[in-house]
């Protein structure tokens, strides 16, 4: 049995890594008292796993972490009881009991969507442009390492927001993760100059049978 | 929305940003229109570091549970941080607020260690609080140092407006009204002062003038304003089951260098061993009750989703209920799947027995601290703890089938003759004997491992070695040279492993340690020139040390090598820790002759401490 978590994080917290985040959540976790499955041994660990890291310093709508249960808790009252035991800036959105047979977030994820908000009014033919290239190929930093390769084949739809906001799905699995500062690096070479001041991870995607995206909280009965 | 006070910029160029943005879960948060008093706690050094300690946070829940008062924290920025505030002109903040330390009311130092000292400076510096005390506005921050190092505050006198002697717990609350009350009247920050060193615990070093002889030593402590003493008397918690405790302990995002709850259990230790500070500093010994400790304990794990529990005292194996309590702990603690990690206690079956059901004994090693490696020098230093006991509790652990074992020695102990440096060499081939011994061959697993480890004794004040010279770095160096060249004679020799840390250090908290205010402008001219973070290896600089002593003109000899006489005024004598400086002196002397003092369960040997009526075994029965 197991439960899958979406949360968002935001504010101060963001400056907190992926490594002290799961610290984090496996108190709050041990906070709840749900009663979750633990590994055997002297220092037994709770069987949690998150769908992918999220770099320092960025904000996130929908990141996701798996919790493997003995037995399920009250369902109407676990996303309360578990922000009861968060800090301001980290906030648990749903909780999902899983299908049987759902592979781990880790493992299924496919694709994340980055909201990107600019300073200016977008152009959107120009932008359209872009991405409508079959091909990209330029050279990027990405953690202070040169990389020089096509980016267009891991970007997967694109779609204004408003006048100023921009989301873009791009790959974020196990084959290739495209992070969303290469997106903004690979607009500065083509030559988009309207200036990004920030941006956020939206949501994170698996595929179904049809190959369709959907939502890695989709699969299975949602609680929220 | 908390603000932080450092841009995304900054905060994205620096190493563990978490360190600096608070909002931790259980840190307290509170609005200023209802409080009259913002105090800031201190760690000088490094966050993970600071908040590892207990002291803090029992104070930081005490402040906190004044309706007045808001406590926050704050520790030293790293060195890429601090070039960066230096750089930019950006003020130290408090982690809850985010607010500049200079607008507070109170600045809380804790000293811990002698080699944080430099630190200070720096969270002055960059708090843009004047560095000497004299110098402050009635507008800066009351600088307040307090814990260990404040029992001889003397080199770093310059830089604090108060030091609190004692256990905080006990006369902070007078302390803030008489603030509230000054302020209110619009007393100037020396009228405030006055007044509170008035305040028993309180010392304000700006107050008291130290009369020096010819040879540097002390002639006498005048008083620089009218009722001021100079005897400040300890503040010590008579009461510790009535006192504050953090129940729900700030959690830290990062990994604290002690990621775990701490469990106090009792204050002070009946020991009596004559190196050890702690053991004089904290008496007299109190110990807290059981069944609170399991409630304080089940809060603390509910509270907190820690996944390890520490149990704190200095010898808690002399904790009366120790076998209910453990007892307890382990059952709830695995219930609710929690580590538990005890603490140094003697080694016997009920250790052993505990010891095996919450550890793997094939990875786990046990800990013995014999000290000294001869029964004459254990005795010496009044260790009681006999070759017999030792081997005999190695005997039970290999039979257990535990095979490491670590040993604790000293090096450089007041009277320490070569032979009793051999003696540890000895002794650890003694213990490497009994396990082959006592495990027949075919029930061996693996060879024994015992790891010898020795540091170099430091002689404290408030002790009985407080009168004992420190031998010099050279004469350190040759101890460990002996020590290996012994263990490397043994038998056994590849079975023990031996540790031990050239370290130029000692000297240096030799000399803070016994040191007088003549040292604030040394430590000022090495942070000057650049030292800081001196407790950490790769910081740490000796030549600066070494050249502002010779800047200042001061013979550091003076303070380490040197003899005392039985006669000299010490620049700690004017604090008054209960334990009497007579006492002291007659454990200096027994330790002379090699005789050893019976512990305080045994018999009271009127140390003093008993002054406060609170000794747990001072009230015979």
């Amino acid at each position: 049995m197991t439960l899958r978590f979406k949360f968002k994080k935001y504010g101060p917290v963001v400056y907190i890594g992926h490594l002290d985040v799961m610290r984090y959540f496996q108190k709050v976790i041990r906070r709840t008292k749900i009663d979750a499955a633990y590994t055997e041994g002297y220092s037994p660990h709770l069987k949690l796993s998150f769908a992918q890291p999220l770099s320092v310093g960025i904000e996130t709508d929908g990141d996701y972490f798996d919790l493997e249960m003995n037995s399920l808790p009250d369902m109407t009252k676990i996303v309360s009881g578990f922000n009861e035991q968060c800090v301001e800036g980290i906030e648990v959105l749903s909780a999902t009991i899983l299908n049987e047979g759902v592979q781990n977030g880790m493992s299924s994820v496919k694709s994340a969507t980055y909201r990107f908000s600019f300073e200016e009014e977008l152009d959107k033919t120009r932008i359209d442009e872009f991405f409508g290239l079959d091909k990209f190929e330029f050279e990027y930093t990405q953690k202070d390492k040169v990389k020089f390769k096509d980016i267009m084949c891991d970007i997967y739809m694109h779609e204004f927001v408003d006048s100023k906001t921009l989301d873009v799905m791009v790959n974020c699995s196990s084959s290739g993760n495209l992070r969303a500062d290469v997106i903004i690096q690979a607009f500065e070479h083509f030559g988009i100059s309207n200036k990004c001041f920030g941006y956020k991870r939206i949501d994170m995607f698996t595929t179904n049978d049809k190959g369709e995206f959907i939502s890695l909280q989709s699969l299975g009965e949602v609680y929220d | 929305m908390r603000k932080l006070a450092l841009s995304h910029e900054i905060l994205m160029s620096i190493d563990k940003p978490a360190r600096y943005i608070g909002g931790e879960f259980n840190s307290v948060m509170k609005d200023l229109n209802d409080i009259d008093v913002r105090f800031c706690m201190c760690f000088p050094d490094v966050y993970e570091l600071g908040m590892s300690h207990l002291g803090i946070q029992i104070l930081y829940d005490m402040f906190n549970s004044f309706k007045d008062t808001w406590c926050e924290r704050v520790y030293s920025p790293w060195p890429d941080l601090d070039k960066i505030m230096r750089d930019k002109n950006i003020p130290l903040f408090a982690l809850e607020s985010q607010d500049k330390i200079k607008d507070f009311d109170f600045l809380g130092i804790t000293l811990q260690y002698e080699m944080c000292y430099t630190n200070i400076l720096q969270v002055l510096e960059l708090s843009q609080i004047p560095l000497i005390a004299t110098d402050r506005s009635d507008d800066d921050p009351i600088v307040i140092g307090g814990g260990p190092c404040s029992y001889n505050p003397e080199p770093i006198a310059d830089f604090f407006d108060i030091f609190y002697i004692g256990e905080g717990e006990t006369r902070y609350r007078d302390l803030l009204d008489l603030y509230k009350k000054c302020k209110k009247e619009n007393y100037s920050r020396k009228e405030f002062l006055i007044e509170a060193a008035k305040l028993p615990g309180i010392y304000v070093p700006s107050l008291i003038d130290v009369i020096y002889n010819d040879d540097f030593t002390i002639k006498e402590f005048v008083p620089l304003a009218e009722g001021i003493p100079t005897k400040v008397v300890k503040e010590v918690e008579t009461e510790l089951d009535d006192s504050y405790y953090p129940r729900k302990p700030v959690i830290p995002f990062i990994k604290a260098t002690q990621d775990r709850v701490t469990l106090e259990i009792m204050r002070g230790c009946p020991r009596g061993c004559r190196f050890c500070q702690a053991g004089q500093l904290y008496r007299p010994i109190r110990t807290k009750d059981v069944n609170l400790l399991k409630d304080i304990a089940k809060d603390m794990i509910d509270n907190s989703g820690y996944e390890e529990l520490n149990l704190s005292s200095l010898s808690s194996s002399d904790y009366p209920d120790l076998q209910e309590l453990i007892t307890y702990l382990v059952d709830y603690c695995e219930e609710n799947r929690v580590n538990i990690s005890l603490p140094s206690l003697r080694i016997d079956s009920f250790s052993l027995d505990v010891m095996s059901k919450v550890q793997d004994i094939k990875k786990s090693s046990l800990t013995f601290a014999p000290e000294a490696g001869s029964q004459r020098l254990r005795n010496v230093i009044n260790k009681g703890l006999t070759e017999e006991q030792i081997l005999e509790g190695a005997r039970l652990a290999f039979k257990g089938g535990w095979n490491k074992v670590k040993l604790y020695f000293m090096l450089g102990l007041p009277f320490e003759t070569e032979e009793d440096v051999v003696a540890i060499a000895e002794l650890c081939d003694k213990v490497a004997k009994e396990y082959y011994e006592t495990v027949p061959k075919e029930e061996r697993n693996g060879r024994v491992s015992i790891t010898a480890s020795t540091s170099f004794f430091i002689p404290k004040p408030f002790t009985p070695f407080q009168w004992a010279p420190q031998f010099t770095l050279e004469d350190f160096r040759e101890k460990a040279y002996q020590t290996k060249t012994a263990i490397m004679s043994q038998l056994n020799q590849r079975s023990i492993k031996y540790n031990w840390h050239d370290t130029d250090v000692s000297v240096l908290e030799g000399i803070f340690a016994r040191g007088d205010r003549r040292l604030s402008k040394v430590i000022m001219t090495a942070y000057k020139n650049g030292a800081v973070f001196d407790a950490w290896n790769d910081f740490f600089n000796y030549q600066i040390w070494l050249d502002a002593f010779e800047e200042n003109n001061i013979d550091y000899t003076f303070y380490t090598t040197r003899e005392r006489s039985l006669e000299e005024v010490f620049p700690w004598d004017i604090i008054d820790i209960g334990v009497t400086k007579n006492y002291l002196k007659r454990e200096w002397l027994r330790a002379k002759e090699g005789v050893i003092t019976e512990n305080c369960m045994v018999k009271c040997h009127g140390c003093g401490a008993n002054k406060f009526g609170a000794g747990a075994f001072c009230i015979r029965k």
